[in-house]
């Protein structure tokens, strides 16, 4: 791991950062959709910031 | 503060919580007619702001669907986070008859109450005098004359507010002359002595908010006593009709009777079965025609902005991954975002002027009338119209259908309506394959295929409907109860609120969607097992003499083949046997597969895709799929039959985890959302094969 974090310069890393990122957003996001309360991902504007809020306080 | 808004479907209760709200709002998820729970905040003194709660449209507090529901359980239950401090009843002050029913109810609550009679101006046109004087005497209550739109009132009505309201001093409806066996039974078992507020716990069957003891307890009397709601509910609708009419007897005088007015002049073309088809038709053609004509240069111009600032980060920034990235990744994914903004705001800004004007309720009706003999309940025409923004408020507005198996038929086609989401797909494959021509001279060709998109949309969802009601065997008892509300002129201000909320919800919603994707596809897309990358380049540049290319058509070229030794390349391939026969390639196959996500990420993973897979930055997306050639036929890759193929898929595949997770929890269980994806998607696949076959 360390090794391969060695051979790795500043751009890569960013790149790896913003992949995680990218990743755990996406899962977030799904995972919200599916749960009891839900929330929608769609453009339609129907989406509740509040219920997103809620689950995050949880 | 907390004070509620409460009314009937369009008596204009949303256009006074703009007024008091402006901006200071925020939507949340009520089901229902305005599908939304909207709070907001409005100062109504120097240091003192008092929380607006905007409830979805009831005519009754004796609830039938969870959106009624909603306004009778947050007005019984003191415990609810939403319980106001006040109610402010907005009614329609030329249909007062009807009003009042809702505000006896909220009124017998014991909650202090404002009247607000809405919409003054239709009064002095039809010659209807009401003594606002007397009727507030009479409930000792203040009854204020607004006219929302334009701003009348709503300074008076800030006063008011401004006031310490007194609660109600008598009951009108009087539950205990009815049942007080119930009534002492209920008040029992919620620890209450509060009849009114009782006798609507006990006769209704949908309360959520009771404590599991309390729940039991009332489903105990209920069948002690074998309760009969429905007939409890007529016996309180008709006590409160008759003391209804007293009222108006009292204090409304209607000066002129046989007055027909411009609405319902307005009504006799609009409502026409045969005019009024015509008349919608033409208005869909010109907001087609719209999306297309208007958006085209502020839409060339985002386009441009983001290809240069991509030519700009290859240029200016320290070459290595976060300069490709940036370029070929994150910007041509924020670029396939906000693209879309014009055509968005255009769609947006008609629809929000039907509605406005009030034409829309006339298209529920015309296609009320349209849609029975396919087997679709009237209840589920809102449901489906408001699938043309996006399907998951549709699914959810389905909840006003009573009968389970209507209700299921709904849900099963309302995503074949045509989303906002597929709106950027069929512009872009429509300008790639449609000719950029006119006719008759003024009609834009491409306007009228989206426009056929639209309708073929609609279309399948009424064939799908049929097939359903023949399957499911549902009974048809539905019926649709429609006001028609009188025509008005469009508030400006309410259609820019509409279009500002779509367009930030379409920008912060599915943008953050659209750039994650567009990040793990750049990197997929970049990188690849190392070995097979280097091989293929390797290879490549051995025959690099015998090519005998120009240096750029070399580095372009070897793009191309770094690409398809990527991770996402492999993978691409992999699948492509499978999408061939619709005339598809890979790379189309790679954004088929995430736009499974949400269909509106298929152009971002497209300019991700075309640009790491050329050289020229500073091409748009559109650009790179123009000039994409089909190394076989050697004709441009996107030809009429792969077009009119896509087309058809976005059309019909069930391509957006959120409206298949919403009807998972709607039909709570997998068994309906599997069924939905799979008949979709299988009759998508079908269907473009048929075409793809048929054009090529």
């Amino acid at each position: 791991m360390m090794s391969i974090l060695g051979n790795m310069n500043w751009q890569d890393l960013v790149v790896v950062i913003a992949l995680l990122a990218s990743l755990t957003y996406l899962f977030r996001r799904f995972r919200i959709s599916f749960s009891k309360e839900g929330d929608c991902s769609a453009g339609c504007g129907c989406a509740s910031s509040e219920i997103k809020k809620n689950l995050e306080k949880r | 503060m907390k004070i509620a808004l409460v009314g009937n479907p369009n008596t204009g209760k949303t256009s006074l919580f703009n007024k008091l709200t402006g901006l200071n709002q925020k939507v949340g998820n009520y089901p229902g007619i305005t599908v939304d729970k909207k709070t907001g905040t409005c100062k109504i003194e120097p240091g003192q702001k008092a929380q607006i709660i905007d409830l979805p449209g009831t005519y009754s507090l004796n609830a039938n669907s969870r959106d009624e529901e909603i306004v009778a359980e947050v007005l019984t239950s003191p415990g609810h986070e939403d319980y106001p401090d006040a109610v402010v009843v907005v009614a329609d002050a030329s249909n007062l008859r009807r009003n009042l029913l809702l505000f006896t109810q909220v009124y017998d609550l014991g909650i202090p109450v404002v009247l607000a009679l809405n919409m003054v101006d239709i009064l002095d046109k039809r010659k209807i005098l009401i003594d606002l004087e007397g009727l507030s005497q009479h409930f000792n209550v203040p009854v204020i004359r607004l006219n929302a739109r334009k701003g009348i009132g709503i300074d008076k009505l800030k006063e008011v507010l401004k006031t310490e309201l007194e609660a109600p001093s008598f009951k009108i409806f009087k539950a205990k002359e009815i049942d007080s066996n119930l009534l002492n039974a209920s008040n029992e078992v919620l620890g209450k002595d509060d009849d009114y507020r009782s006798w609507l716990i006990a006769n209704s069957p949908l309360y959520s908010l009771l404590t599991p003891e309390e729940r039991s307890g009332i489903e105990k009397l209920r069948s002690d006593l074998k309760l009969n709601p429905a007939r409890n509910r007529v016996q309180e609708t008709v006590r409160r009709y008759k003391y209804i009419d007293g009222i108006i007897d009292q204090f409304v005088e209607e000066t002129n009777k046989g007055y027909r007015d411009i609405s319902e002049k307005l009504d006799a073309i609009f409502t026409h079965k045969v005019w009024g088809l015509l008349i919608f038709l033409g208005l869909l053609t010109l907001i087609f025609q719209a999306v297309f004509s208007w958006a085209t240069w502020p839409m060339e111009m985002i386009e441009a902005l983001f290809a240069n600032a991509s030519e700009w980060v290859v240029h200016y920034l320290p070459k290595g991954a976060v300069a490709e990235l940036l370029a070929d990744g994150i910007l041509p994914g924020i670029a396939g975002v906000l693209v879309f903004i014009p055509q968005i705001a255009i769609l947006f800004a008609f629809i929000a002027l039907l509605e406005e004007t009030g034409y829309m309720s006339r298209v529920v009706y015309l296609m009320d009338r349209l849609m029975r003999p396919f087997g679709l309940n009237g209840r589920s025409v809102v449901p489906l119209l408001s699938g043309m923004a996006c399907a998951i408020p549709a699914v959810m507005a389905t909840r006003t259908i009573e009968s389970w198996k209507e209700r299921l038929i709904t849900i099963m086609v309302t995503p074949f309506m045509t989303c906002s989401a597929r709106l950027p797909v069929y512009t872009i494959i429509i300008a790639l394959v449609i000719p950029k021509e006119r006719l008759f001279g003024f009609l834009n060709l491409q306007g009228l295929v989206l426009m056929a998109m639209y309708l073929f949309g609609f279309l399948m969802a009424l064939l799908a409907a049929l097939a359903f009601d023949r399957i499911l065997k549902a009974q048809r008892r539905g019926y649709l109860i429609l006001e028609m509300p009188a025509y008005k002129l469009p508030h400006l201000r309410n259609v820019g609120i509409t279009i500002f909320q779509k367009v930030r919800s379409f920008v912060f919603e599915a943008g953050k969607i659209i750039i994650a994707i567009s990040i793990i596809l750049w990197i997929g897309a970049r990188y690849g097992p190392a070995d097979r990358q280097a091989e293929a380049i390797a290879d490549l540049e051995s025959r690099k003499s015998e090519l005998q290319l120009s240096e750029a058509e070399f580095e372009a070229r070897k793009a191309a083949v770094s690409l398809e030794h990527s991770y996402m390349g492999i993978f691409g391939k992999s699948i492509e046997p499978a999408i061939e026969p619709l005339g598809y390639d890979w790379k189309i196959g790679i954004a088929l597969i995430a736009s499974f996500a949400a269909r509106e990420v298929f152009v971002g993973t497209m300019a991700t895709i075309y640009a790491v897979g050329d050289t020229e930055s500073e091409l748009t997306v559109k650009e790179h799929m123009a000039k994409d050639i089909n190394r076989e036929t050697m004709l441009p890759r996107y030809t009429l039959a792969v077009g009119i193929s896509l087309l058809v898929f976005y059309a019909l595949a069930m391509q957006c985890m959120s409206t298949l997770a919403v009807v998972y929890r709607e039909t709570k269980g997998w068994k309906w959302p599997i069924i939905q994806f799979t008949y979709m998607s299988g009759l998508a696949y079908v269907l473009s094969f048929i075409f793809y076959q048929l054009f090529k």
